[in-house]
């Protein structure tokens, strides 16, 4: 691991005497913009340094500017040399403003998961209770089937945690506060609590949390690699993942204040807080509080444990042991007790024996490794693939220092695992695998390490920076030979630099999978004997499972059944009925999360005046053989159980002479 | 390079360009690959003697991979490109050999080489001319542009013109042979097939490109964390635009999607946003003269709507197509909605005044009759680069509003014809045919 000091910059303010003057002067400008700054977020566009006029983009962009220069001015170019912020930290802060942008001026507020969070901050407040029903009617949510019928409790149904709304309860209080000053001021506010002043205060206070973990994380990681790449780790990280998402877009979700609890956590352990009572129980009521914001995040509890266990064969004082004990697990408890109450008020039970979702949640005995790491479907490393950089990371770290860092993959597994045994393992509509937010501390240490060791190689052989240029040169190349090859591509007309893209990938795709979805790609190719790219939209894919599947109804020549299609189809065919052909034997996937015996509704019509015979194949097992006329019919044939897979499935149509489909449908036999 | 290495080399170089070829590929093809993979195991030994064997390799790797090389094998021309070739070999090895001859024959030398496949084409065509833009499409243009097609060429245009302090005499030679070469893509004749005339020059770029790795890897030495940030930006780059295309909706927000989809949604936005960087600073030209966005240089840039001068009908579909491969839908400037059914076709709508760009560089002494195929209510308005002008009172079936201009007005490259709708009126446009015609003016 390279440790590289961190470089201060000579500038000599310490022998200047009109140093001090300067800098109080840039401490003012300082505190003043961020104070405008963080009035524009929450008021949406008030000023107090332009009052009268609504912020714009560009206003504001202007005054993320000038904070970033009062920022440097005060804490780098005037600050004395042993209270400088360190170029890492003043690279992380720089970061924070285009993100603090993004909040602003893109950023949504309710969306999907978000309100449902809010309204536990809202009804603890306002109400001091978690019973949602006048949240839910404002939102016009009573009507919903799952929280039409309240409770045992005459509560309504959540099966959201309590964590971030708990958290994010003093920026609601803060704003009850301003509002209440500016009532007495005469400006009129809306203190409903639903409305945009209390939303912007929680989006900004969730994204001050997300803010908060990236320092955290970076000083977790300075310990091992030093001021640069721990700050280019946490940079990388945080852009080339979810996180940015779920900082700026989505900030009224769970991720940034359980990261934020985990970073601590870890900050925590690594300074050893363990070993005093105090930060025993500090510890204790992170974690705790960590597992009201995410239930999963109680995976942690293992590192304290493994702590105790190496303390305690190490021979340390028994008594203080068992008092730090004690104090971790009475912050555990107090972090956890707001999600035990709430279910407490909510369902009646302080612990559920299952999770709000359903006892078909999470199972155990089904995981979907493959599709939750590469999926298409917000698969972790497929679609940000800087988390596979962080693990490789993390195989050096685990080979160099076992004893440190060997113990980090038992929440990295299992976490993993948890997330792929989870009924819905894309997370819904999710940017990448969100759910995997808890490891982002862990994920830093890896990629620190992969930066590390990529620095370390460049430098032994510096020829490789030249190879990935020439491999990247080759690759753009050789995608687009290959894409005009299977005429994808004209090879001499102009084509959009989006319509060549397109081609190329596909190009790649076809031969060799799209690289992110290594090995997944791969062994489905192998598996059903077909292009890697067909995994792209087949894995995840479903005929009947949960929301946007196929509802059992395959309809050939329409826009997207290219993920069904495997091969042996004619392109589509255009006309009052869009169809595919089939010459000798067309082959499609199909997915199902559970077998089930199913009627196969083939319709089709023989392309020649004499009747074909078509053979349903299933997986290999013929289940059927139909006539098929010259007119457009449906023919029946019924697959057993017995003959479905869980996951995917190839169904193949045989015919003796050429046969158009128009779709294949799927019944489920009455149940 | 011992024997042996120079036998894999050109076995791989080969192997490479083969792949490169079509599936049954013309004796000339087979002959270009097998010669050019000779050339190139050459080009790797000689450049070796000055940059070292790990650099040399890379060039000449980067070199058999690029466009105009891999177009030997793949284009049907015969084997003039590999005449061209070889001419390049033959004036590279006798300037960078043993012994050199005089600065001022191996100049004159290398620029002749340089131009005499443009003089060679000039001289075989019917109908010639010269215009900086056709240099511009050659170099920047989609999708066989020089630097369009590998971008990675700009590092041997920086070399040549920066190696001068190392290697002088190699810095002169390439320098002239790419110049002059740059130069005449400035010619451009009837019949060309797309691909630059680079073939006699491509092997100048050579050095200045070794020379360029030579400089990245002197870097990578010194400040290898600065490469890994680089990298790492293009991982960001890549997150920041998915990212982009998720928040758009261009992909299903919980359901399966294809990568090649997301990799050219990215494309998409990043060129929308910036023009195609491959394509800079000519897509950036081209937005400012058009006033529209860069990303439209690429599917413009080097189109021709009539095939050749002696074409007489073009068309551009308004909105039959709405995938990316769509070759009409950038001709579209503003002024035009989403695409919708239209009678049997699909249209797009013109509220209030709409631009289309028409690339006409074959230009004749016929006049041109541009028709506009088109329904609706109020009166259609349309110009071509706002002079001709024709007026049609639309209706409720589909119509040509046409529009003849004469042989003079039409302008040699890319036209704007203007379209507009008078009072509150609404337009769906079906198609444009263009006519080349001698004679009186069509009717309605």
């Amino acid at each position: 691991m390279i440790v590289h000091p961190p470089k201060l910059h000579r500038v000599s303010v310490e022998s200047d005497p009109a140093a001090p003057g300067w800098r109080r002067l840039a401490t003012w400008a300082l505190t003043l913009i961020a104070i405008d700054l963080i009035l524009v977020v929450i008021t949406g566009g008030t000023s107090f340094l332009t009052p009268g006029l609504k912020v714009s983009p560009g206003a504001f962009a202007s005054r993320e500017a000038a904070l970033g220069f009062a920022l440097i001015l005060r804490l780098r170019v005037l600050a004395d040399a042993e209270r400088r912020l360190s170029t890492g930290r003043l690279a992380i802060a720089l970061a924070v403003l285009p993100a603090l942008f993004h909040l602003q001026v893109v950023g949504r507020r309710i969306t999907g998961d978000a309100l449902y969070y809010y309204v536990f901050t809202r009804s603890m407040v306002r109400d001091a209770d978690v019973d949602f029903a006048n949240e839910y009617g404002h939102y016009g949510l009573l009507t919903r089937n799952d929280h039409s019928v309240p409770t045992a409790t005459g509560h309504r149904r959540t099966i959201y945690s309590v964590g971030p709304g708990l958290m994010w309860t003093p920026f609601f209080v803060f704003v009850d506060v301003m509002a209440a000053g500016l009532g007495a001021l005469g400006i009129e506010t809306d203190v409903s609590g639903y409305g945009p002043l209390h939303l912007n205060a929680v989006a900004l206070g969730s994204f001050g949390y997300g803010v908060a973990a990236l320092f955290l994380i970076h000083a977790l990681l300075r310990r091992h690699f030093g001021e640069a790449v721990s700050a280019g780790a946490v940079l990388l990280l945080w852009w080339a993942s979810f996180y940015p998402w779920y900082l700026a877009e989505q900030p009224l979700t769970s991720h940034t204040a359980s990261v934020f609890l985990v970073a601590l956590f870890f900050v925590l352990r690594q300074n050893k807080a363990p070993e005093s009572p105090r930060g025993a129980l500090g510890l204790g009521l992170c974690i705790g509080l960590a597992m009201s914001v995410r239930w999963q995040n109680g995976v942690f509890l293992l590192l304290p444990a493994a702590d105790l266990l190496v303390a305690w064969r190490r021979g340390d004082s028994r008594r203080r042991l068992i008092t730090c004990s004690s104090l971790f697990s009475s912050g555990v408890f107090a972090g956890a007790l707001p999600q035990m109450l709430a279910w407490k008020a909510i369902y009646d039970e302080y612990l559920l024996k299952y999770p709000p979702q359903g006892t078909n949640f999470v199972r155990l005995d089904r995981p979907f490794l493959m599709n939750v790491l590469f999926s298409s479907r917000h698969g972790l490393l497929s679609w940000t693939p800087v988390f596979g950089l962080g693990l490789l990371g993390l195989v050096f770290l685990t080979w160099k220092t076992p004893r440190r860092f060997g113990l980090l993959w038992a929440p990295v597994i299992i976490m993993t695992y948890v997330n792929a045994c989870v009924g819905d393992w894309w997370a819904g509509g999710s940017f990448s695998n969100r759910r995997f937010d808890s490891l982002f501390p862990i994920f830093a240490l890896g990629l620190a390490a992969f930066l590390s060791a990529a620095i370390d190689l460049v430098r032994r052989r510096p020829l490789t920076a030249p190879a990935a240029m020439v491999m990247g040169s080759v690759l753009l190349n050789a995608a687009f030979v290959r894409a005009v090859q299977r005429n994808e591509l004209s090879g001499s007309q102009p084509i959009s630099f989006a319509a060549r893209a397109l081609g190329s990938a596909e190009a790649i795709s076809h031969d060799v999978g799209f690289p992110t979805t290594w090995p997944a790609s791969w062994i489905f190719a192998f598996r059903y004997d077909t292009s890697p790219a067909a995994f792209d939209l087949a894995a995840g894919k479903y005929l009947f499972y949960r929301q946007n599947n196929l509802e059992g109804f395959v309809d050939l020549g329409s826009p997207g059944d290219d993920g069904i299609v495997l091969d042996g189809f004619t392109p589509p065919r255009r006309g009052a009925i869009t169809h595919r052909g089939v010459v000798s034997t067309g082959r499609i996937v199909v997915s199902l999360d559970l077998p089930e015996t199913l009627e196969i509704v083939t319709r089709a019509r023989a392309r020649t005046a004499t009747t074909a015979r078509l053979e349903v194949v299933l997986n290999g097992v013929s289940v059927g053989t139909v006539d098929i006329e010259p007119e457009w019919a449906d023919r029946r044939v019924e697959a057993p159980q017995s003959l479905w897979k869980r996951g995917p499935n190839v169904l193949a149509l045989r015919t003796s002479s050429e046969v158009d489909v128009d779709s294949i449908s799927f019944l489920r036999l009455a149940r | 390079m011992s024997p042996l290495a120079l036998w894999g080399r050109m076995v791989l170089y080969t192997v490479i360009l083969a792949g490169a070829a079509p599936v049954a590929p013309s004796p000339a093809a087979r002959l270009c690959v097998l010669v050019a993979g000779v050339l190139l195991a050459d080009l790797e030994r000689r450049l070796g003697r000055l940059f070292g064997p790990g650099v040399a390799f890379l060039t000449a790797l980067a070199l058999a991979t690029s466009n105009p090389v891999l177009a030997l094998a793949s284009s049907d021309r015969g084997i003039a490109p590999l005449v061209s070739f070889l001419a390049g070999w033959i004036g590279f090895a006798f300037v960078s050999g043993a012994r050199p001859p005089s600065a001022r024959l191996a100049r004159w030398g290398v620029a002749a080489v340089s131009l005499a496949p443009a003089i060679a084409e000039v001289a075989r065509s019917t109908a010639w001319r010269v215009d900086p833009q056709y240099a511009l499409v050659a170099v920047f243009g989609s999708p066989n542009g020089l630097l369009y097609a590998t971008p990675l060429l700009w590092a041997a245009f920086f070399g040549n013109a920066l190696m001068r302090r190392d290697h002088p005499a190699t810095a002169l030679m390439s320098w002239t042979a790419v110049a002059v070469g740059v130069l005449s893509l400035a010619a451009q004749t009837d019949g060309a097939d797309g691909h630059p005339r680079v073939e006699s020059w491509v092997l100048f770029l050579g050095p200045g490109l070794a020379w360029s790795l030579t400089r990245v890897r002197a870097f990578a030495a010194r400040a290898p964390q600065r490469v890994v940030a680089a990298a790492a930006a293009l991982l960001v780059g890549w997150n920041l635009l998915f990212m982009e295309q998720y928040r758009r909706l261009l992909i299903p927000a919980d359901d399966t999607t294809s990568f090649a989809r997301v990799t050219s949604n990215s494309a998409r936005l990043l060129s929308r946003f910036a023009g195609t960087p491959s394509a800079w600073p000519a897509n950036w030209m081209f937005a400012r003269r058009f006033h529209t966005t860069a990303d439209r240089w690429d599917a413009i840039g080097g189109r021709r709507l009539f095939a050749d001068s002696a074409a007489t009908s073009a068309t551009v579909e308004i909105g039959d197509d709405e995938t990316p491969m769509a070759p009409d839908a950038p001709l579209l400037l503003n002024g035009f909605g989403d695409r919708h059914t239209c009678e049997q076709g699909w249209c797009r709508d013109i509220d209030g005044a709409g631009r289309i760009l028409l690339p006409l560089y074959e230009v004749t002494t016929q006049d041109l009759v541009v028709r506009v195929r088109a329904r609706g209510r109020g009166v259609l308005r349309v110009s071509l680069n706002e002079s001709a002008r024709a007026t049609a009172e639309l209706n409720d079936r589909l119509a040509d509003v046409v529009l003849r201009v004469p042989a003079p007005s039409v302008r040699r490259g890319i036209n704007e014809l203007g379209l507009s709708v008078d009072g509150g009126g609404k337009a769906s446009l079906d198609r444009l045919s263009l006519d080349r015609v001698t004679g009186q003016t069509p009717k309605h």
